[in-house]
């Protein structure tokens, strides 16, 4: 084959399987939305996956949050002291923190620390029969296995984020203040200059981020095949596709939405 | 017990990336009796299990429970028929993040039947006829795998099954593991008098326990019959089979 249609070629399989697996993704996606809705209900399995992608990853999203905060504002005060701008600094950091570090921060941490894990303990399952387990139980393994991890990423991913902008400004707030700037000039000027919309917006990014967190990770989890190295390799993809989905979604969320 | 229905796969083929695993199979299997699918490793014995369980579909063929073709039945009746069915795979496939006693109650807890206390003491039973009975609490990590399997027979015998299947029950266990697991195939059928079919490569355990055998060899099944059948047979592939031989030979080619 000549090296024009050997390119062609591989551009097409290309293609076609980029929509094979998007095809298989929306599936799957939607098999799982529909499972919030299918009765019985086992809430315990919501609770749990809650409890994982939330609580379990606080101090992990604290710890972000406190220091992109604290690390942003040492970026800026020395700029805005000399246009005397100090009392900029405080609605600076929030808004940053609200409309953009926040959110996409703390998705970039939570895809670490759950989305690799969701693709890892999927794929383990699969390759281990469980999943085959309990197909021929007559559970369905999405409905069980992969629509409490989507609500959990769903609903978890705005109140992490919530508290990741919170106390990033509080870590801005100590720096600031150990840089000599009057507590009072850090936080006067937020609440005039920071609206709703800032908040409101970064929260319902962060919903869709924790959207693509939880739904590529169980799909890279479901779909995994080949023994350990197949579960490696799902849980590599699962955590590179997510970061470059939750980026470039940031960008086209955010142009639409500010 | 219960009246297990009569099993009909006919005419089932399976590829897999051009390649032909199952050619045309078709089986009869004695309802409520030991049935053993043989055949070397890579036979496509497994393969034929799952699209008898409905995980895999077949290219081609019906798999029948009584009138009832799982090929093309709705998945809501290819649920029904499960809730009467135990598989045991071949490590277990016990639920890793869950205790002994959650994964035997498993079956009935997904489905909300029973009431959980009912459910628990049917579990702890069945645990204690098997030889565990101070294992409810403990966690999977925690099991050899002799228990396992014990463990994944006991969730297998929760719903109360009418078929139940063993994929390779005794592979990689040592002779003393094997026996007990042989022991509970038959303390399942026993047990239930449920259909058995167990797919493996043990000769000894086959010709021990097996009503019925069926011997699969290039994706067909080339005899089928009793163990005193198998034993007369002057077959070149089922002598070799039986005696083991020829095994050296065989990796080579």
């Amino acid at each position: 084959m000549n090296p024009i249609a050997s390119a062609v070629a591989g551009l097409g399989r290309l293609f076609l399987n980029s929509v094979f697996h998007l095809g298989r993704y929306g599936l799957l996606t939607a098999r799982a939305l529909l499972g919030f809705f299918t009765p019985p209900l086992r809430l315990r399995s919501y609770f749990k996956q809650m409890e994982s992608v939330g609580v379990d990853s606080l101090f992990v999203v604290i710890l972000t949050g406190l220091f992109t905060g604290g690390v942003f504002t040492l970026q800026i005060i020395y700029g805005f002291q000399r246009f005397s701008a100090e009392s900029m600094v405080g609605p600076t950091v929030a808004t940053a923190m609200t409309r953009e570090l926040g959110p996409v921060l703390t998705a970039l941490m939570v895809t670490g620390r759950v989305g690799s894990a969701m693709a890892a303990e999927l794929s383990a399952m699969k390759v281990s029969e469980q999943m085959d387990a309990l197909t021929v139980m007559a559970a369905d393994p999405v409905k069980y296995l992969i629509s409490p991890r989507l609500l959990a990423g769903i609903i978890m991913l705005p109140l992490l984020t919530a508290i990741s902008d919170a106390v990033g400004v509080v870590g801005g707030f100590f720096v600031a203040v150990g840089r000599g700037l009057d507590p009072g000039q850090f936080t006067g000027r937020i609440v005039d200059i920071v609206v709703v919309g800032d908040v409101v917006n970064g929260l319902i990014k962060s919903a869709f981020f924790g959207f693509i967190i939880s739904s590529v990770g169980c799909y890279m989890g479901f779909y995994t095949k080949g023994g350990a190295e197949g579960v490696g390799r799902s849980t590599t993809l699962a955590v590179v596709i997510s970061y470059v989905s939750i980026l470039i979604s940031d960008f086209m969320m955010t142009a639409i939405m500010f | 017990m219960n009246a297990a229905p009569e099993i009909k796969v006919q005419g089932v083929s399976k590829s897999f990336g051009g390649a032909k695993v199952l050619d045309d199979v078709s089986l009869n299997f004695l309802p409520g009796r030991v049935n053993f699918i043989i055949g070397r490793s890579g036979e496509g014995k497994s393969v034929l299990m799952k699209i008898m369980t409905g995980l895999y579909a077949p290219d081609a063929g019906s798999v029948f429970y009584g009138d009832l073709d799982l090929t093309r039945a709705a998945e809501r009746q290819i649920n029904k028929l499960r809730l009467r069915m135990g598989v045991l795979f071949q490590d277990g496939a016990l639920f890793d993040s869950m205790t002994v006693g959650q994964n035997v109650v498993f079956p009935l807890w997904v489905h909300r039947r029973g009431k959980k206390a009912e459910a628990e003491a049917r579990a702890r039973a069945l645990l204690s006829e098997l030889g565990l009975s101070d294992f409810f609490d403990l966690t999977v990590a925690a099991l050899s795998t002799g228990e396992r399997k014990r463990v994944a027979l006991a969730r297998a015998l929760m719903v109360d099954p009418q078929v139940v299947f063993f994929d390779e029950p005794t592979t990689g266990l040592d002779p003393l593991l094997s026996t007990q697991v042989d022991e509970l195939i038959i303390h399942a059928q026993k047990k239930t008098g449920a259909t058995v079919i167990v797919v493996s490569h043990d000769m000894a355990a086959t010709l021990s326990l097996a009503d019925s055998i069926f011997l699969l060899h290039n994706g067909k099944i080339i005899l089928s019959g009793a163990p005193s059948e198998f034993k007369a047979s002057r077959n070149p592939e089922v002598v070799r089979f039986l005696s083991g031989g020829d095994s050296l030979k065989d990796a080579e080619g």
